[in-house]
């Protein structure tokens, strides 16, 4: 009995020990193979887009001459649903569903909003913070980067188009599922050929929380009172959480990406997170990351720096409303602090940190990816 | 006397565990955890009772009421603070119910010492 205190002492130490090194250090995988983007799931997309292109253009064939001059005018090609710029599955309005449809009613506000942009970027104090431009540009894929600067912060911010949302994708670190298996994000950027990379929820960082990546369910529980980030094939977004709707449920819906980090900064074009968080969490500047929703198939990838006397980073509402002011109707909180990260081509575009003294990349669980 | 000293003992943990919540909230980048916060309680309500024992009661906890509250004490504070350490890194882990489970385990255990030995003490009195 004279022992029991140094017995209870040390083995309280020893369990504490494990309990540490379980949660931040001891890989653990849970033995779902993670296989190559199934892109199967476009390919009835991209057929009826060939399909729509091919009518467009007997269209224009069986025309008279003196017509063919209006098809060019942007407004009649989109009608049309043939696209100069990008072929769009989602102009396909019959096949649209209700989260669609309802994604659509704000499109038609987002030139009001364009002018009103220009305001909330002064109330904001948002400033073009270099003139330099990023950019690339193919067939598929349009992606430009540009510096802000926004409450003594630079906010950098990629504005994605693409052709089909199968170039939005996902990828795990190391290529593996689960816990406390990391790898930073320029590596798996150059791994997986990406154009444009961000890094993700942190998905190892739970245990709970649905999981879908590219196409896959890899974790079906849900977190509750946890905003969850759908991306579906044909582009849109939509948040829901974990009572709504099952997994299994969202896959079949059509979900090829699912997030639970939140959350949800931006929904129908308002600001929702200052109504809904603890003002403690929402008020505390940090490096950030967020990805948006314009339009069809017209994204935002935005990741701040913070910590720094250069930079201060970011509120979760000021997050929210400089995603609002570049348009964005819907908007998504992921992974920030030390994970705040941004590759294009290759290049480290944010100054990553986790204490502000030492820039430095963190090993992260999984990435969000245009390529 | 006993009693107080115990008293004094935890209101030093936590007074300790208080200035340990403070030192690493002010590290945690404006994250905080209510578990980190408030773990400084466990000790000093254990405190309390403690001084209440050694001022106003007859009798006087035993060594083994003393051990089992202590490791009561220990579990549930330590698993206060690391659940606060995992909740600031923004994450979680289950293991970390089994320190309030055994918290409460011997908690009940030095609850249950402590009116046996009560009971036992009165049927002594009342013997002599």
């Amino acid at each position: 009995m004279k022992k029991y205190p140094l017995i209870y002492g040390l083995a309280l130490t020893a369990f504490t020990a494990y309990v540490m090194l379980d949660t931040f250090v001891l890989p653990s995988t849970y033995g779902i193979s993670v296989s190559e983007p199934d892109l199967s799931v476009f390919e009835e997309q991209d057929t009826q887009v060939t399909e729509a292109v091919t009518e467009a253009e007997q269209e224009t064939d069986h025309q008279p001459p003196s017509q063919s001059g209006t098809d060019t005018d942007s407004s009649s090609s989109s009608e049309s649903g043939q696209s100069t710029r990008r072929h769009s599955p989602a102009d396909h309005s019959s096949n649209s569903r209700p989260g669609e449809r309802k994604h659509r009613e704000n499109e038609s506000s987002s030139d009001s909003q364009t002018d009103t942009q220009t305001d909330e970027n002064a109330a904001m104090d948002i400033q073009a913070a270099s003139a330099d431009e990023k950019t690339y540009s193919d067939e598929n894929i349009t992606i430009s980067l540009k510096e802000y600067r926004v409450n003594d912060t630079t906010v950098y911010a990629a504005d994605v188009s693409l052709s089909s949302a199968k170039y939005l994708k996902t990828a795990l670190a190391k290529n593996t599922y689960g816990k406390n298996v990391t790898e930073k994000v320029s590596v798996m950027a150059e791994e997986n050929d990406a154009l444009l990379a961000i890094n993700g929820d942190y998905y190892g960082a739970k245990e709970s929380g649905y999981v879908i990546r590219n196409g896959v369910i890899y974790r079906e529980n849900g977190s509750k009172d946890t905003d969850v980030l759908c991306i579906y094939t044909d582009g849109h977004f939509e948040i829901t959480d974990s009572s709504e709707k099952t997994a299994q449920q969202l896959l079949d819906e059509g979900v090829w990406q699912a997030f639970s980090f939140g959350p949800a900064l931006v929904e129908d074009g308002e600001v929702t997170v200052a109504a809904r968080e603890e003002v403690g969490k929402a008020m505390a500047s940090n490096p950030r990351t967020a990805i948006g929703i314009i339009d069809d198939l017209h994204y935002v990838f935005a990741v701040s720096d913070g910590r720094t006397s250069e930079s201060e980073g970011l509120s979760l509402t000021q997050l929210a409303q400089f995603m609002q002011s570049l348009g964005c109707t819907t908007a998504y909180n992921l992974d920030g602090g030390g994970s705040s990260e941004m590759v294009f081509r290759g290049e480290i575009i944010n100054n990553p940190t986790t204490s502000g003294r030492t820039i430095s990349e963190r090993s992260v669980s999984d990435i969000v990816y245009i390529g | 006397m006993d009693s107080i000293r115990t008293a004094s003992v935890y209101t030093g943990i936590s007074l300790f565990t208080a200035l340990f919540g403070a030192i690493y909230e002010h590290f945690s980048f404006g994250v905080y955890s209510y578990f980190m916060i408030y773990a400084f309680e466990v000790p000093l309500i254990t405190a309390l009772l403690y001084l209440q024992c050694g001022m106003f009661s007859k009798h006087q906890p035993t060594a083994l009421t003393n051990r089992y509250a202590a490791s009561a004490v220990a579990a549930i504070t330590t698993g206060m603070v690391a659940t606060g350490v995992v909740q600031l890194y923004g994450t979680e882990n289950r293991l970390l119910f089994i320190y309030y489970i055994a918290g409460a385990m011997f908690l009940i255990l030095s609850v249950l010492s402590h009116i046996k030995s009560t009971r036992d003490n009165t049927v002594t009195s009342s013997v002599e």
